[in-house]
């Protein structure tokens, strides 16, 4: 698979949001990472050596930068700064785009499954990796998450299992650009 | 530049391999990646898990469907990430493209059915992947085959580019020069009408009308055209522009040849020699098929087939000098300012058929040549001979003459399957200077005809410096065909 570089990757990501579409696509960028993080352990340490490898740590070079910019997310518990520049968004999906193709195999797996127990009729969490998945996924969202609580189980299943195969299509050559188009487009008000 | 040999790329995935074909374009080098063109494709779709042997080739085509299939997917895929955020989810994604369209649209969550919508002679469905439902049609991809398919078209464009197929310069030449409406028609217009403005005067003031021209001095021709009353060199001007607007309109392919409007003009000589009975001396001194058949030779003509080019019938130059009559009408008004080239005029009736002889000769001097860059500036050079002052026999004689020559001699052939070609280059004096078989039947030794030597005298003297090269045919029923160039 051929690896896109960087520059390729920061070509794509010319286009600037609004401030009313980055609300969402702050929400949007910590639900991906919340993703990569319920799958396949992906922490603070891994989320900043990656910033780090990609020259991205000016804006997120510690933990608290890098929770200051995930607490972004309006759907986010408690107070505090609640602002992300295109700079910011930008290294964002960059990092998850990188880690996503880091785990690719991870993924793969897990999709894979996932499709296999859908094609026998069987419920995802029948799968180890699936079940483990979607009760981290479930249990990391109803912590952090304003309306966590609130949200079915579901409902939040349907969120994880989408995030997985949008994790398959980041983590793949074109990923990063696909995610700021996605991310672009899904803040549009509808017409 | 000169073109690299085909190549091949690959792009696989785990499910899915994508192969290209195509030629290595030279400007590779100035895009910084490969540039291909000729591009065709070739997909394989494999199972899950069952690695690259158990591949089945899904689809195969051409860069327009490549691009189509590329686009759909592509679009495809960027509507699932968006509405994986909102939870609506794309149902189709269709894009077509000439006679292919592709379409994806979600079958659950983990299942994409790619649909192709073809017709004859698109890109082809070949072969069962695992997943396809032929009752359905189309190929049923899972969410990795979608991604790798995803993933192998990504790196496919971020690789290389493809050519779309590009006219070349000659080919652009060619319908620059030839289309409807181009500029060459334009051109050529515009060159036939100064013919007709320098030629028609001349041949007019054999009339009539210029009787009182004819006798006069070059000097004082041109004495005389100034003092042509000012009304008449007024209406010169509206009828060149009358000209020019009547010639505007026709197109290359309706035009009769820029060549034929000044021979035309020629022809119009006999019809009006005929009525004034002042130039019956004039063609007694050319061969007989001289003056009423003038054939007018164009770059279309000497391009195209034999036939087209064939020596006309004397009626069939009256017809033709009949349906050029407008033409020349405007001629004496826009001619008064011709000056020197009606001089010529006054000289003409000693001479051999002078004004068509004038416009042929440049004919004649075009004949000369085969080339096709000669051919394309004919027009303006056929409007220059109408100023000289030459008393030469036509080139429509002369074919004429040549025809006669070996349809004297040729006979049809019924064991032949082909035609003999020669081309034959005739000096200033109507003698064969050289002959050279152009087709594969001529080249036999054992051609049923006697060919005439080098030396022999086929044809009138043109009293020209330059050969005239001609093509003759001899077909196996007995015809003969000879064009010029």
């Amino acid at each position: 698979m051929v690896e896109p570089s960087t520059a390729s990757q920061n070509q794509s990501l010319t286009s600037s949001p609004t401030p009313e579409q980055l609300s969402d696509i702050k929400a949007q960028l910590d639900l991906v990472l919340m993703a990569l993080e319920a799958l396949v352990g992906v922490g603070s340490e891994a989320i900043l050596n990656t910033a780090k490898r990609l020259q991205l740590d000016g804006l997120m070079g510690d933990r608290v930068s890098l929770w200051r910019l995930r607490q972004s997310s309006p759907l986010r518990k408690g107070q505090g700064r609640k602002k992300l520049d295109v700079d910011e968004a930008r290294a964002l999906v960059m990092v998850a785009c990188d880690l996503a193709q880091q785990h690719q195999t991870a993924i793969r797996d897990a999709v894979a499954k996932l499709e296999e127990v859908t094609a026998a009729d069987q419920p995802p969490h029948r799968a180890a990796i699936l079940g483990d998945y979607l009760d981290r996924f479930s249990n990391t969202y109803q912590e952090r998450m304003e309306a966590g609580e609130t949200v079915s189980t579901d409902q939040l299943s349907q969120l994880a299992l989408r995030l997985l195969i949008d994790l398959l299509l980041y983590g793949a050559a074109g990923g990063s650009r696909r995610l700021w188009v996605a991310l672009m487009d899904r803040s549009r008000p509808a017409s | 530049m000169t073109e690299r040999a085909s190549q091949q790329q690959r792009y696989s995935a785990p499910t899915c391999t994508l192969e290209i074909t195509g030629q290595s374009s030279a400007i590779s080098q100035w895009a910084g990646q490969l540039v291909l063109k000729g591009v065709r494709f070739r997909l394989w779709i494999h199972p899950v898990g069952e690695g690259s042997a158990a591949e089945h080739e899904v689809l195969r085509g051409d860069r327009r469907q490549l691009e189509t299939l590329t686009e759909t997917v592509q679009t495809y895929v960027q509507r699932q990430l968006v509405a994986s955020g909102s939870g609506a989810v794309e149902q189709t994604t269709a894009t077509n493209a000439g006679d292919q369209s592709f379409s994806l649209r979600p079958e659950g969550l983990t299942r994409h059915r790619l649909v192709m919508a073809s017709q004859p002679g698109a890109a082809s469905h070949t072969g069962t992947a695992r997943h396809s439902d032929e009752a359905s049609g189309g190929v049923v991809l899972s969410s990795l085959q979608l991604a790798d398919l995803a993933t192998v078209i990504d790196q496919f464009e971020t690789s290389a580019i493809t050519l779309p197929p590009l006219e070349t310069v000659q080919q652009r030449r060619r319908r620059w020069w030839t289309g409807r409406n181009s500029i060459g028609s334009a051109a050529a217009v515009l060159i036939m009408t100064v013919g007709v403005a320098t030629v028609v005067p001349r041949v007019l003031r054999d009339g009539p009308v210029s009787e009182t021209l004819e006798q006069a001095t070059p000097e004082a021709v041109g004495e005389g055209d100034a003092a042509l009353p000012a009304d008449r060199a007024e209406e010169a001007a509206p009828e060149i522009d009358e000209t020019e607007t009547k010639t505007d309109g026709p197109t290359a392919d309706q035009l009769p040849e820029p060549a034929a409007v000044e021979p035309d003009t020629s022809t119009a000589t006999p019809k009006r020699e005929a009525e004034t009975d002042t130039a019956d001396s004039r063609p007694q001194s050319a061969p007989p098929s001289q003056a009423a058949s003038p054939t007018p030779r164009s770059p279309a003509d000497r391009a195209s087939s034999p036939p087209a080019a064939r020596v006309e019938s004397p009626g069939t130059a009256a017809s033709r000098s009949a349906q050029s009559a407008d033409l020349p009408d405007s001629g004496p008004e826009s001619a008064s300012e011709s000056g020197p080239e009606s001089a010529s005029a006054p000289q003409a009736p000693p001479q051999d058929a002078a004004p068509d002889n004038s416009a042929a000769s440049g004919l004649a001097t075009f004949e000369g040549s085969a080339d096709s860059r000669d051919r394309d500036i004919e027009p303006a050079a056929e409007a220059v001979p109408a100023l000289g002052a030459a008393a030469e026999v036509s080139p429509a004689a002369v074919i004429s003459a040549v025809e006669q020559w070996f349809s004297d001699r040729w006979q049809a052939q019924p064991d032949l399957d082909t035609s003999l070609a020669y081309e034959l280059e005739i000096d200033g004096n109507g003698v064969l200077t050289r002959i050279t078989p152009i087709s594969s039947a001529a080249l036999l030794e054992n051609a049923p005809i006697d060919l005439p030597q080098v030396g022999t005298a086929i044809a009138p003297a043109t009293g020209r410096d330059r050969a005239t090269r001609l093509r003759l045919e001899l077909r196996p029923d007995g015809q003969v065909i000879v064009s010029g160039g």
